[in-house]
């Protein structure tokens, strides 16, 4: 008696029927309540467009700041960094960018620039013409906040591969003048020192400012914990 | 007709930030953004148009306040800034070259002297068509390109 109920046609089909149902909650169940934000698609855009999810430490760093000290990744700790590349005998672009980042500076809401404030540096790609104290008196002309740091070519070749920078060296007029032609992009060093976000040209105030209040975000939400 | 030019040639004469028509050659906006007194180039930016029926070329620009002017041209490529020097520059008639942040621009080399907002320097274009001296403002140091109609 027992072996026809449990072998009947209606009782199979009911058993499948529940399976059905207990298969289709489950994955209900999974769409609706697994976090959107473990995803890499679920990057809002203003994150999306700018941020480097597997972010390299930056290392072996023996830049000269703008009070010759050594900067090294020691001082990437602990703040964000923004840092762009230029020389001081450049009238356009590297005025314009230091504008750009001190606009940016000025738009900051509060709670992204409390302490540790960012860092707003300049590196000078022509050591030659721009000494430590010439890039300090520059870059303050623009935010006394910013700073500028250098260093011979060769130490600057070991900052600008790790970030995808690159710049060359036009020759000289007769007057030994030389123009340095350089990467324009705007990088974002995160506080462990990996270099977690690029903004590239053309450079906008706005795109700035929100990318980096929703990079901040994001970064803690989801890549503060890791090592 | 005649009448009117010269009218007009009076009143253009009497603004403060000379737009100076000569030749076929029309200058107007010209505005230096102020930088670090340490800085040993500055930007020159302003408009050129030729209202002339002829094409004019620029061959050099000087000014008694810089110790030498280039007239070059900011390129930006994926995200690579190069800076192409323009020996000369023919302006079709008609047609107006506008020097601003980002593309043309004057290379200003070697102040002279200390520069600061409001100071009026003049700089003279050596073109084709004769000399063409304008005068151009120090400004302060913004991103606000729209300077063509400030004066």
């Amino acid at each position: 008696m027992n072996s026809d109920k449990t072998t009947s046609l209606p009782f199979v089909l009911l058993l499948l029927g529940i399976t059905l149902v207990g298969l289709l909650a489950g994955l209900f169940a999974w769409k609706t309540f697994s976090s959107p934000t473990t995803t890499a698609q679920a990057m809002p855009p203003d994150v999306a467009n700018h941020y480097i999810p597997d972010g390299r430490p930056v290392v072996g760093i023996q830049m000269t700041d703008q009070d010759g000290q050594p900067f090294t990744e020691a001082r990437f700790k602990g703040k964000w960094s923004f840092l762009f590349f230029g020389f001081t005998h450049c009238p356009d672009v590297c005025p314009t960018t230091l504008l750009i980042l001190k606009t940016v500076w000025d738009k900051l809401p509060a709670e992204a620039r409390q302490a540790p404030e960012p860092q707003m540096i300049f590196v000078s790609v022509d050591p030659e013409r721009d000494t430590p104290a010439l890039l300090k008196s520059y870059t303050h002309f623009y935010n006394p906040e910013f700073m500028g740091m250098t260093g011979p070519a060769d130490k600057l070749d070991i900052l600008t591969t790790q970030v995808g920078a690159l710049y060359g060296y036009e020759d000289g007029d007769k007057e030994g003048e030389y123009t340095v032609n350089h990467s324009a992009q705007i990088v974002l060093i995160d506080p462990k020192g990996r270099f977690r976000a690029v903004f590239t040209t053309p450079h906008q105030v706005d795109e700035i400012v929100n990318g980096f209040v929703a990079i901040r975000d994001y970064y803690a939400k989801h890549q503060e914990s890791r090592k | 007709m005649k009448k009117v030019s010269l009218l007009s040639l009076c009143f253009l004469l009497t603004w403060p930030v000379g737009q100076t028509v000569a030749a076929g050659l029309a200058v107007s906006g010209a505005w230096i953004p102020e930088a670090p007194p340490v800085a040993k180039v500055m930007a020159g930016y302003l408009t050129i148009k030729n209202n002339g029926s002829k094409p004019v070329t620029i061959k050099t620009v000087k000014s008694p306040d810089f110790g030498a002017i280039e007239m070059h041209e900011t390129v930006t490529e994926d995200g690579f800034s190069k800076m192409i020097r323009h020996t000369s520059l023919t302006i079709e008639p008609g047609k107006q070259a506008v020097f601003q942040h980002g593309g043309m621009h004057l290379m200003l080399f070697r102040p002279q002297h200390a520069m600061k907002q409001n100071d009026l320097l003049t700089i003279t274009l050596e073109t084709s068509d004769g000399p063409v001296s304008f005068q151009a403002k120090v400004k302060p140091a913004t991103l606000d390109e729209d300077h063509s109609h400030q004066h």
